[in-house]
Order: structure tokens, then sequence, then C-alpha cells
């Protein structure tokens, strides 16, 4: 079943979203970690050194902006592809996350089969360069 | 806020105005009377000196009738025997002496009098015996008469010609009066206009703005004063409109944000269980609707927070240029792929370049096409006709359904707003036509609707120009 046997950090305060995303994510034999805040997601990003994060903008104590932001500063990090996952849908807010760091924006609610494409293409092919460096 | 007191207060500019009208209008007025006075007095002077010269002219015909007579009794040796004629003679004298009253003709009236008592006793003395007597002494009357009635001439004259200068003064100062009223009514006419009109229907036109739900219009303040005041008001109430306007919408947005996890949850778990179990019967057919009515739900919030972008006024079209007629192609190839049992025709061969938003421009269409298609029995036709006029482009969207009353008309484009009569036939927000209307004005352009209950269906228009200005670029 863990024929990928890639790391996923879900970063999502929502818990039952949080949930269903790791279920589904393990499900397509991925091995999914959650985090339910910006730091915690941090500090299990930097202990994990994840293949992929997945990323929510509004969290209780960072927004996922500045978190996107911290991992691309982070010289260790920074090759981590991130996925937005948020209910915001705004330009500015699109616009932003892309200038942050990130490879896809997908707004809530969503196909759980069109995120584990975007995660599979992103995991199994070389990192894409990014968007605004 | 709390508004400023005005610095000059338009009831004070008033009564100034009024007051300065009445003080001008009362002198005036005053001056005009006494001169009217003085004329009268002057008149009066012209008939006594009139009447003075006659009497004198009288007096002198009386002499020499008196004298005439006299000759002739004594030509003819008849006694003489009347007196009346000195009687008459009398009776002037008394006139004229009553009448003159100015002191500087007292003296030569006086000598009149003399000159006609020595006449009369030198007369009355000789009693028509001899004319030696009386020649000399008429004669002296005669002259005295002459005097009196010169300087009566002179006077005469003399109050003439004052009474004509101040007859002309009166018309200079009669059009001075009126010449003065009329621009002291066409400043403070001016001064009404400026001070009231102009803020007036300035604070009309951005009434009516506010009513159509432009909230960002403000109104110029021109003056320091209560219409000024009003004006600062109205500003004010606007901000306050705007304020509530923000706040109402990002109530809306958070509340739409805030509902889009719990129902990520609800649709990601319907479909994770429907793919996990394979649910039979009933069990199947109810987590297909819980998956259903969540996506309509979703449907339904991201309508909200896309009309709520297109009503703020802060969305950017983004102008390209395009084919409107492929782009109607593709719009109704996909529509009749999903429904089956309608016909759509499309009229018009030319092909029609333009600018626009083609992701919201197709939104507009797709949203009438299905509107077109919801309305309408099938096997009906649905036509979209497209046809160049000048700058601009119409496209009629047609179809052979409900049809819609004029006076629905109006409703139909306000949010949230369904046909009580059509509600039945399709689900629906009610954000369709109002979302359509808003994209449709970005792009200068008009949406309308036409038809009518007898079957033959409704007619939506879109005219939009050929171009757009870079601003909205």
């Amino acid at each position: 079943m863990l024929r990928h046997e890639k790391v996923i950090l879900v970063i999502e305060d929502e818990q039952y979203l949080n949930d269903l995303i790791c279920a589904e994510l393990a499900d397509d034999g991925y091995r999914p970690i959650p985090a339910y805040s910006g730091q915690q997601g941090l500090k299990l990003a930097g202990e994990v050194s994840p293949d992929l994060i997945l990323l929510d903008i509004g969290l209780p104590d960072v927004d996922g902006i500045h978190v996107s932001r911290e991992v691309n500063n982070d010289e260790l990090l920074k090759n981590i592809p991130i996925i937005f996952v948020t209910s915001k849908c705004d330009l500015q807010t699109k616009l932003a996350s892309f200038i942050s760091g990130a490879k896809r924006y997908i707004t809530k609610p969503f196909d759980s089969k069109y995120l584990l494409e975007q995660v599979r293409f992103l995991v199994d092919h070389k990192p894409e360069s990014r968007l605004f460096e | 806020m709390r508004i400023k007191p005005a610095r000059i207060n338009i009831r004070y500019l008033v009564a100034f105005g009024a007051g300065a009208m009445i003080i001008c209008f009362i002198v005036l007025s005053l001056s005009l009377v006494l001169m009217t006075k003085k004329l009268q007095s002057m008149n009066n002077r012209i008939l006594i000196d009139s009447r003075a010269l006659e009497l004198g002219h009288r007096l002198v015909i009386e002499i020499i009738k008196e004298q005439s007579r006299s000759l002739s009794s004594q030509v003819t040796k008849k006694k003489h025997k009347s007196t009346i004629n000195l009687m008459e003679a009398d009776k002037l004298v008394g006139e004229i002496s009553r009448i003159s009253v100015l002191p500087e003709n007292r003296n030569v009236l006086n000598d009149v009098e003399n000159q006609y008592e020595i006449y009369k006793a030198i007369k009355i003395a000789e009693n028509h015996q001899s004319v030696t007597g009386t020649i000399y002494t008429a004669d002296n009357l005669l002259k005295a008469v002459e005097n009196y009635r010169n300087l009566e001439r002179k006077q005469l004259d003399r109050t003439i010609a004052s009474s004509d200068k101040l007859d002309s003064l009166i018309d200079r100062w009669s059009m001075i009066l009126i010449i003065s009223m009329a621009l002291v009514l066409a400043a403070g006419s001016l001064a009404v206009l400026n001070r009231i009109m102009r803020p007036t229907y300035a604070l009309m036109r951005s009434t009516e703005k506010i009513g159509q739900g432009d909230f960002f219009v403000r109104v110029p303040v021109y003056h320091d004063d209560e219409i000024g005041m009003l004006c600062n008001a109205f500003n004010d109430m606007a901000d306050g409109i705007c304020r509530l306007e923000n706040e109402r919408m990002n109530f809306i947005a958070v509340i739409a944000h805030d509902l889009r996890n719990p129902l990520s949850v609800i649709t990601l778990a319907a479909r994770r269980i429907k793919r996990k179990i394979p649910a039979s019967g009933d069990e199947a057919l109810w987590l297909e609707r819980i998956i259903e009515k969540s996506e309509y739900i979703d449907n339904l919030i991201g309508n909200l927070m896309e009309t709520l972008h297109l009503e703020s006024g802060s969305f950017k079209l983004q102008i390209e240029e395009f084919e409107l007629l492929s782009l109607i192609r593709d719009i109704v190839k996909v529509q009749s792929e999903l429904v089956k049992n309608y016909r759509f025709s499309i009229v018009g061969d030319s092909e029609c370049v333009m600018q626009g938003d083609t992701h919201r421009l197709k939104r507009v269409f797709e949203n009438l096409l299905s509107n077109a298609v919801k309305y309408s029995p099938e096997n009906t036709t649905v036509t979209v006709s497209v046809e160049k006029k000048d700058a601009d482009v119409s496209i009629k969207i047609k179809d052979e359904g409900a049809g819609i009353e004029s006076d629905e008309i109006k409703d139909i484009f306000q949010p949230f707003t369904r046909l009580p009569r059509t509600e039945k036939m399709a689900p629906g927000t009610g954000l369709g036509l109002f979302s359509a209307k808003l994209i449709v004005e970005a792009h200068d352009g008009k949406l309308n609707l036409f038809g009518n209950c007898d079957g033959s269906g409704t007619t939506a228009e879109i005219i939009l120009p050929l171009t757009q200005s870079m601003s909205h670029g």
C-alpha cells in the first residue's frame, strides 16, 4: 500500500477536515502528518522534512502565507512544494500565496480526486521553478 | 460626527437683503413724495399767477370800457347813469388783492389799489361831466395794472421754468428708483441662486444617485452656511452608509467563508462514504442527495461571493480581444450537450471581433442560456442572434417559454429575487440576473428583458460596445 512512502504535512486547523484529508492521502499511499496550527506545522516541517505541504490560510496563530514564506526562507525546506487549500478566493490572497512560494491553490470545498491529482503531480515530478523568485 | 455651526446664516443674508431693499425703497419713495408735493404747490402758484393775470387783464378792459363810456356820454351830452361798471372793477381789484399773497408783489399791488382809489374818487367827483381829470388818473391806473401784470407774468414764467425742472427731476428719480430696485432684485436673485439653488440641485442629484445605489457620491460644500451644513450632514450620512455597506459585505463574506470549511467536511466525507461503502437502495439515494445539496450550497456561496465582489465595484475587468460568435457557439455547444430535449439556433454569420472580459461575459451568456432552458418547456427552440449596430453589438437570447410581464422585469434584476409564478419550475439562487447585469454594466453595456405571458416567450438583449476604454483594463 505504501508505494510512494512520501510524507505529506497537512496544516489545517479544522480537525474533521484535517482527518478527512489525511485519510484520503493515506488511502492513496502517502504518509500524512497532521498539524493544527501554523507554529506546529513549521515545527513539524523542520523535524520531518516532508515531501509536500498542504496548507490552509486561516490558521489560529499565524496565517498560511506567513508559514509558506518561512518555509521558503529556510535553506533546508525551501524545495518542499506547497499547496494552499483554503476558502479564500480573492485575487489578492491568491497572488500573495503564489508570491510566498506556493505551487498550487485549491479553494474549498474541493474534490478529493483533484487534490490527490495535484499532490501526485508535485510529489512525483521534479520540483518546478518558483513562480516568483 | 457633530455638525459645525455655519459661519454665515442665510437667515441673516435674506434679512439683510430685504432690509436694504426696504430702506432703499423708503428713501426713494419719500423723496418722490416730497418732490411731488413741491410740484403741486408750484402748480397752485401757476394757477394763482394765471388768475391774477386774467383779473388784471379784465380790470384793464373795465377801465377802458368805463373811459369809453365817459367819452361817449360827453359827446352825446347824455348823463352816464350806471356805476355798475365801477362795481365790477371794485370786485376785480378786491379779488386781485386777495389772491396776491407774495410779499414782493405787495408794493406794486398797493400802487394799483392807490391808483384805483384815486381814479374812483375823481370819477365820482366828476360824475361824467368831464373826462380830463380821469384821463390822467386812468393812465396812471393802467400803468400800475400793467406793472402788476408784468410782474405776475415774470413770476409765472419763473414758476413754470422751475416746475419744468422739478418735473424732469422727478422723472430722473423715478427712473433711478426703478433701476435701483431692479438691480437690488437682480443681485438678490443671483445671491439666492448661488447660495441656495446651486447646492440644492447638487444635493438633489446626489440623493438620487444614492437612491440608485451609488454610495460613493458626495456633495460639494459651496458655502459655510445652513445649506453647507446640510451638505456636510449629507456627506456624513453617505460615509455612514458606505461604512454600513462595507460592514454588511464583510459580514456576508465572513459568513460565506466560514461556511466553506464545514461544507468541505460534509462534501468530502459524503464522497468518501460513497466510495468506501457501496450503498444501495435508499441509502445511496440519500447520500447522493447530501452530495447534490452540498454542491448546491457551495454554488450558492460561490455566486454570493462573486456578486459581493461585483457589487463592491472593486473588481477589474480582464479585457482581451475575442470573436463573439465562436464564444457563443462554444457555450451553446456545451449547453446543448447538457440538455438534450431543446433545440438551439444561432443567427448571425458575420465575424464579430470585440473586447471584453471573456471569462465574465461567458458567465453572463451561460446564465441567460440556462435561464432560457430552465423556464421553457421541452422540445422548444432557444435562438441566439448576434447583430452589429455601429459601435455596439446586440446579442438576443430568445426562448419559447413562460415569458415575463413588464411589471416583473424591474423585480427580477434584484438580488435573491425569483418570480413566484416560475419559482417552482427550476432551482436557482436569484443572483444570476443580478450578477449578469452588473457584469454587462461594467462593460458599459445594457441588459434588458422583453416579453409577455402569451406564449411568445422571453427575449434577453445584451448590448455591448465593441471596444472597451482603457480604464477597465
